[in-house]
C-alpha cells in the first residue's frame, strides 16, 4: 500500500532515522558467528501454494513452476558463493509472492527478490556487483529476475512496523535465510 | 515556416537527457529520491529511443488486438520475435528493447545490469510513502546512491547515442 508523502508522516521518518546502527565491532562479531544460509523450505512451499492458486487455469503450471524454481536456485547458489558473507535473508517480494501471478504472464509480471544485506549500507557498487555476478547471466528469456536491496536495520524496522500494523504478509516470503 | 516534427527516436532520446538533467539538479539540491525518480524515467526514455530508432512504436503506443486460440482477444505489441502481450508497459519496453538492441554494442552491458535492479518498484518507492513498512522515499535512496547511479545512466545515454542519428 502506498500513499503520496504527507507532512504527517514525518514523525515516523524521524523515529526510523533514529534507529541506531550497530556498532562496527559488534557487527563484525555477528558476521563471524552467523549460521549458514539455507533454502527456506516452508517459504518455498508457501510460494508454491500461492502460485498454484493463481494458476488454477494454467495447464503448464507444474512445468513453469519447476523452471522458475530452478532459476531461483541458480541465483541463490551464485548469491551464496559470491556474496554469502554479506547476505542475511532473501525474500520473494511484491505481488508475485503476496497474491501469486499467472506464470503465463511472464516475463511481463514482476519477479523481484529483496536481498537483505548485513552491513549498514547498500551502495550502488553493491547493486552493480550483484547484478553482474548473479542476475545478468541467468539466460532465461521467459523470466526476468530482478532484485532490490535493504540493510538489516531497514528490514528489521520495516518488519516490526508491518507486524505492529497487522500486515506481515506484505513483507514477502523468505526463500533463503540463515539457519538456526 | 513550421519546423518538421522531430523524429521519434530523437524525441525520446532528448526527453531521456532532460530527465537525467532534472535528476542531476535534484541531486545537487539534496533530493536523492526525486533524482532516482527522474533517473528511472531517463532510463525508460533511452530504451524508448532505441525502440523508435528501429522503427517500432514505443509502448503503450502501437498495441493491436490479438485473437487467442481460446477466442479471447488481448492487447499486444508487434515485435520481431512475435507479439508482446500488454501486461505492463514498462516490461513491454524492456522486452521490445531486448529484441531490438544490438548485444554487441557497449550500451547492452549497461542495460543488462540496470534492468535487474532499476525496477518499476523504484519508480514507486522514489515517489510514494510505503505505508506497510513505514518507508518514505528519502529513507530508500541515499545521495551516494544517486551520485553513483547518474554517471552510470549518463554513460548509458552516451552509448545509446550511436543508435540515434
Amino acid at each position: 500500500m502506498r500513499f503520496c508523502m504527507g507532512r504527517g508522516c514525518m514523525t515516523g521518518y524521524v523515529e526510523m532515522a533514529n534507529t541506531a546502527l550497530p556498532h562496527q565491532s559488534s557487527e563484525a562479531h555477528e558476521q563471524e558467528q552467523a549460521p549458514p544460509l539455507r533454502v527456506d523450505r516452508e517459504g518455498f512451499a508457501l510460494l508454491r501454494d500461492r502460485l498454484r492458486a493463481a494458476n488454477a487455469a494454467n495447464p503448464q503450471f507444474d512445468l513453469q513452476y519447476k523452471r522458475l524454481v530452478a532459476l531461483l536456485k541458480t541465483a541463490f547458489r551464485r548469491l551464496e558463493s559470491e556474496f554469502g558473507d554479506l547476505i542475511e535473508l532473501v525474500v520473494a517480494d511484491g505481488d508475485w509472492a503476496r497474491y501469486g501471478i499467472d506464470l503465463r504472464n511472464l516475463p511481463f509480471d514482476e519477479v523481484v527478490l529483496l536481498i537483505v544485506v548485513r552491513g549498514s549500507e547498500r551502495p550502488f557498487s553493491l547493486y552493480w556487483e550483484i547484478a553482474d555476478r548473479v542476475f545478468t547471466k541467468l539466460d532465461d528469456k521467459d523470466v526476468l529476475l530482478q532484485f532490490g536491496l535493504a540493510t538489516k536495520e531497514e528490514w528489521d524496522a520495516g518488519s516490526a512496523y508491518a507486524r505492529q500494523c497487522g500486515v506481515s504478509e506484505a513483507l514477502g516470503i523468505p526463500l533463503l535465510a540463515r539457519a538456526g | 515556416m513550421p519546423s518538421l516534427p522531430a523524429r521519434a527516436e530523437r524525441k525520446w532520446y532528448y526527453l531521456g537527457l532532460r530527465h537525467l538533467r532534472m535528476s542531476q539538479r535534484l541531486l545537487r539540491s539534496g533530493f536523492a529520491d526525486g533524482a532516482v525518480f527522474h533517473a528511472y524515467h531517463g532510463f525508460e526514455c533511452l530504451l524508448s529511443a532505441v525502440i523508435a530508432a528501429r522503427g517500432y512504436p514505443v509502448p503503450p503506443e502501437g498495441w493491436t488486438t490479438l485473437l487467442l486460440p481460446s477466442g479471447a482477444s488481448v492487447q499486444a505489441y508487434p515485435a520481431p520475435e512475435g507479439m508482446i502481450r500488454d501486461f505492463n508497459a514498462h516490461k513491454a519496453r524492456l522486452a521490445l528493447f531486448d529484441q531490438l538492441a544490438d548485444p554487441t554494442n557497449a550500451y547492452y552491458d549497461a542495460y543488462d545490469h540496470l534492468r535487474t535492479f532499476l525496477t518499476y518498484r523504484d519508480r514507486l518507492d522514489s515517489l510514494y510513502y510505503e505505508a506497510n513498512q513505514n518507508q518514505l522515499p528519502e529513507d530508500r535512496y541515499s545521495l551516494a546512491f544517486g551520485e553513483a547511479l547518474l554517471p552510470a545512466l549518463t554513460r548509458f545515454a552516451r552509448e545509446v547515442r550511436t543508435e540515434v542519428p
